[in-house]
C-alpha cells in the first residue's frame, strides 16, 4: 500500500535520512523502532509530504505522491497522529473533530457528522467532553483525542507517531486495543515506537532505524530472537 | 434525525445572537454623535465625536492586527507601514491631480498594501517568534525611512499639506461629524466580514495552526499560505484606516508612521483582548481617548503639576507599561472582562426576575 524507495531527507545539511527504503503492507500493522534521532518523526513526515525528500521516492498504491503537498495526501487517504499529540488544546474537542476532516469537501457534511459518531463511538469519553476545551483532558484522552482527529479524514493508512509516549501502561493498552479494532475493521497501520516490546508486540512486520537508516527488518517473531534487538532494544 | 434538527436550530439561534450583538454595538456606536452635541464642551475639554472619528480609523487597524496576532498567532511589529501607505497613497494622488477622487486613492492605498504584504508576507512569515518580532520592526523601519527620505515624492519631514476632503455620492465629508459615519461604518463593515471569516472554515483553520501548526499542516492545512493571506488581509485594513486617516487629518508626516505607532497598535490589541473581535474597537477607543483624557485632566483637576499633564513625552512608556500591566494581570483583556461582567449581569437579572415572579405565584396562592 506504501512504498518508500530510497528516500533522503535532509535539514539544511544535516541528513536524517540515508537511502530509507520500506513498505507498509495493505490490512497490516507495519512498526518502526530506533532510539531518539533516529530519524523515525522526519520519516513519518517525509511520506506525508510535511518535509520534502531531496532523493527517492514514496509511492502510496502504485501512485508518487513524493512531490505533493500534504492536503492532497491527506485527500488521498494518508493520516498521521503527531509525535506529541499536538491537539488544538485552545479548541472545543468537536472543532479538533472538525479540523481532522479539513481537506473534505463542504458537500461531506453529512458524512462528517457520521464520521464524528463512528469517532465518538470507538471514545465515548470523547463524546462527554465534546464541548470542552482540548486542553482540558488527560494525557490519554488527549491521544484519543489525536487518534480520533486523525480519523476524521478517512484515512486508508494512519500513521502514529510515538503513541505511546508518557502514557501509563493501562492507557497505552486500551489505545492498542483500540487500534486493533480499527485494524480489524480494515485499516492499514503504520506505527513508529521507542518502547520496542510495544511495537513487536503489536505488529505483523518492524523495521529498526539508526541514525536515519533502516538497519534491521523483518516479522515481529523473528526480531523478537534477534540477538541484537534482545541486547539493545529489549535491554 | 432530530439531532441535527435540534442542532440547527441551535444554530440558528446562535447566528441570530451574533448579529443581535453587533446591531445593538453599532447603534450604540453610530449615536454617539447625537449625544455627544449636547454636552458642553467647557464641561470635558475634549471633542468627543472627533477622537471617536480617530479611534475608528485607528480600529480598521487594530481589527486587522487582531486577525493576525489574536487569531492566527504571528506578530507584526511593522504595522505603521502600511497605515502610512494608505495615507501617503491618498495624500500624495489626490495633491499632486487636484480632483483625483480620495475614496479611489484609499483604493489604491489598499492595492499597494496587498501587494507589498503578499510579497514580502511569504518570506518573512517562514520565520517565527522573535526572528518574526525582528524582522516586521525592519519591514515598519523601512517605510518610515522612506516617508521621511523619499522628499520628492512624500515632502519629507514637512510632510503634505491641504489634503483635499472625501466625497462619497456628491456629498463632501468636511466635518467631525461627516467623518464620523464615514469611519465607523467602515469599521463596522469590516467588523462584519471578520465575524463571518472567524466562524468560516478559514477561521478554524486559523485558529487552529495558531494552536498548532504541526498538527495543522498534518491535517492537511496549508499554513504559510493561511498566515500570509491573514497578512495580507491585516495589512489591506490597516492601510484603508490609513487611507481615512489622511482624509481626516487632511495632512500627513512622517511622525504619524513611527515605530510607535505599531507598539501603539499593539496596545490597543492586547488592552481590548486578544483574539477577540470587538476586543480591537473597545481596545482602539480606550487607547485613543487616553491622550485627549490625560491633556483634560488639568481643567478636572486644577492641582495637577504640569508635567504630569504633558502627554506627549510619556506615550510610548504608557504604553509600555499598559503592555505589560494587561498582559500580566488581564491577558484576555478588556473585552473579556466586559463580557464576563455582561452576562453575570444578565444571569443575575435572570434570577432577581425568577424570584420576583416566585414570589407573586405564592402570594397568589
Ligand atoms: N527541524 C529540524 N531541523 C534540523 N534538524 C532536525 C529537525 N528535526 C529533526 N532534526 C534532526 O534530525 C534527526 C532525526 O530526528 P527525528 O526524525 O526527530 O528523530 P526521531 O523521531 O527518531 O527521534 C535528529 O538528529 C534531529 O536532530
Ligand atoms: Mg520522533
Amino acid at each position: 500500500m506504501l512504498r518508500v524507495e530510497k528516500v533522503s531527507t535532509f535539514y539544511g545539511n544535516i541528513q536524517a535520512l540515508r537511502d530509507v527504503t520500506l513498505r507498509a503492507r495493505r490490512g497490516r500493522i507495519t512498526t518502526i523502532i530506533g532510539a531518539n534521532g533516529a530519524g523515525k518523526t522526519t520519516l513519518l513526515r517525509t511520506i506525508l509530504g510535511l518535509t520534502q525528500a531531496r532523493h527517492g521516492h514514496v509511492f502510496f498504491e502504485d501512485e508518487e505522491i513524493t512531490k505533493l503537498p500534504p492536503e492532497r495526501i491527506v485527500r488521498m487517504g494518508i493520516s498521521q497522529v503527531p509525535q506529541g499529540r499536538q491537539i488544538f488544546s485552545e479548541l472545543s474537542v468537536e472543532d479538533n473533530l472538525q479540523l481532522g476532516a479539513y481537506v473534505r469537501r463542504f458537500k461531506d457534511r453529512a458524512e462528517i457528522q457520521r464520521d464524528k459518531e463512528f469517532v465518538f463511538e470507538l471514545f465515548p469519553v470523547l463524546y462527554d467532553r465534546r464541548r470542552q476545551t482540548a486542553g482540558t483532558l488527560s494525557g490519554g484522552e488527549q491521544q484519543m483525542l489525536a487518534i480520533a482527529r486523525a480519523l476524521m479524514s478517512r484515512p486508508k493508512l494512519l500513521l502514529l507517531d510515538e503513541p505511546s509516549m508518557g502514557l501509563a501502561p493501562k492507557v497505552i493498552q486500551s489505545i492498542f486495543k483500540t487500534l486493533f479494532e480499527l485494524h480489524e475493521k480494515g485499516l492499514t497501520i503504520l506505527i513508529v515506537e521507542q518502547d520496542a516490546k510495544i511495537a513487536l508486540e503489536a505488529s505483523d512486520y518492524c523495521y529498526v532505524m539508526r541514525t536515519g537508516k533502516i538497519a534491521l527488518e523483518g516479522s515481529a517473531k523473528e526480531l523478537l530472537e534477534n540477538e541484537e534487538v534482545k541486547r539493545i532494544y529489549l535491554g | 434525525m432530530k439531532q441535527s434538527v435540534e442542532k440547527s436550530k441551535v444554530k440558528a439561534k446562535r447566528c441570530e445572537n451574533k448579529y443581535k450583538n453587533f446591531a445593538i454595538a453599532s447603534v450604540l456606536i453610530l449615536i454617539v454623535p447625537l449625544w455627544a452635541r449636547f454636552i458642553p464642551g467647557n464641561l470635558i475639554h475634549m471633542d468627543i465625536v472627533n477622537v471617536m472619528a480617530l479611534a475608528g480609523i485607528y480600529s480598521c487597524a487594530v481589527i486587522g492586527l487582531n486577525l493576525l496576532i489574536g487569531y492566527a498567532g504571528q506578530i507584526s511589529l511593522g504595522h505603521a507601514a502600511f497605515f502610512g501607505i494608505g495615507a501617503y497613497s491618498v495624500a500624495i494622488l489626490s495633491t499632486r491631480y487636484p480632483g483625483f477622487p480620495a475614496w479611489l486613492g484609499i483604493i489604491i492605498g489598499a492595492i499597494i498594501s496587498c501587494a507589498i504584504s503578499w510579497i514580502v508576507g511569504k518570506p518573512v512569515l517562514k520565520l517565527k517568534g522573535h526572528y518574526l518580532a525582528m524582522a516586521t520592526l525592519g519591514l515598519g523601519e523601512i517605510g518610515f525611512i522612506f516617508f521621511r527620505e523619499a522628499t520628492g515624492i512624500t515632502k519629507g519631514t514637512v510632510g503634505i499639506i491641504a489634503i483635499p476632503p472625501l466625497s462619497i455620492f456628491g456629498i463632501v465629508i468636511d466635518s467631525d461629524f461627516k467623518i464620523f459615519y464615514v469611519v465607523w461604518i467602515t469599521v463596522l463593515l469590516l467588523m462584519l466580514f471578520s465575524m463571518n471569516l472567524i466562524k468560516s472554515r478559514f477561521g478554524r483553520a486559523l485558529r487552529a495552526l495558531h494552536s498548532s501548526e504541526i498538527a495543522a499542516e498534518a491535517a492537511g492545512v496549508n499554513t504559510s499560505k493561511y498566515k500570509t493571506v491573514v497578512f495580507v488581509m491585516s495589512a489591506v485594513f490597516t492601510a484603508v484606516g490609513g487611507g481615512l486617516f489622511a482624509v481626516f487629518q487632511r495632512y500627513v508626516n512622517p511622525e504619524s508612521f513611527h515605530f510607535s505607532v505599531s507598539i501603539l497598535f499593539i496596545t490597543m490589541v492586547v488592552v481590548g483582548g486578544l483574539g477577540n473581535l470587538w476586543g480591537a474597537v473597545i481596545g482602539s477607543i480606550i487607547i485613543t481617548f487616553l491622550p485627549s483624557i490625560i491633556s483634560a485632566l488639568p481643567y478636572w483637576f486644577p492641582f495637577m503639576p504640569e508635567s504630569l499633564t504633558n502627554f506627549g513625552n510619556y506615550t510610548l512608556v504608557l504604553y509600555g507599561i499598559l503592555l505589560i500591566v494587561f498582559m500580566i494581570f488581564m491577558p484576555k483583556g478588556i473585552a473579556y472582562a466586559l463580557e464576563i461582567s455582561y452576562s453575570s449581569a444578565l444571569r443575575g437579572m435572570k434570577r432577581i426576575r425568577d424570584r420576583i415572579s416566585a414570589m407573586r405565584y405564592t402570594k397568589r396562592k
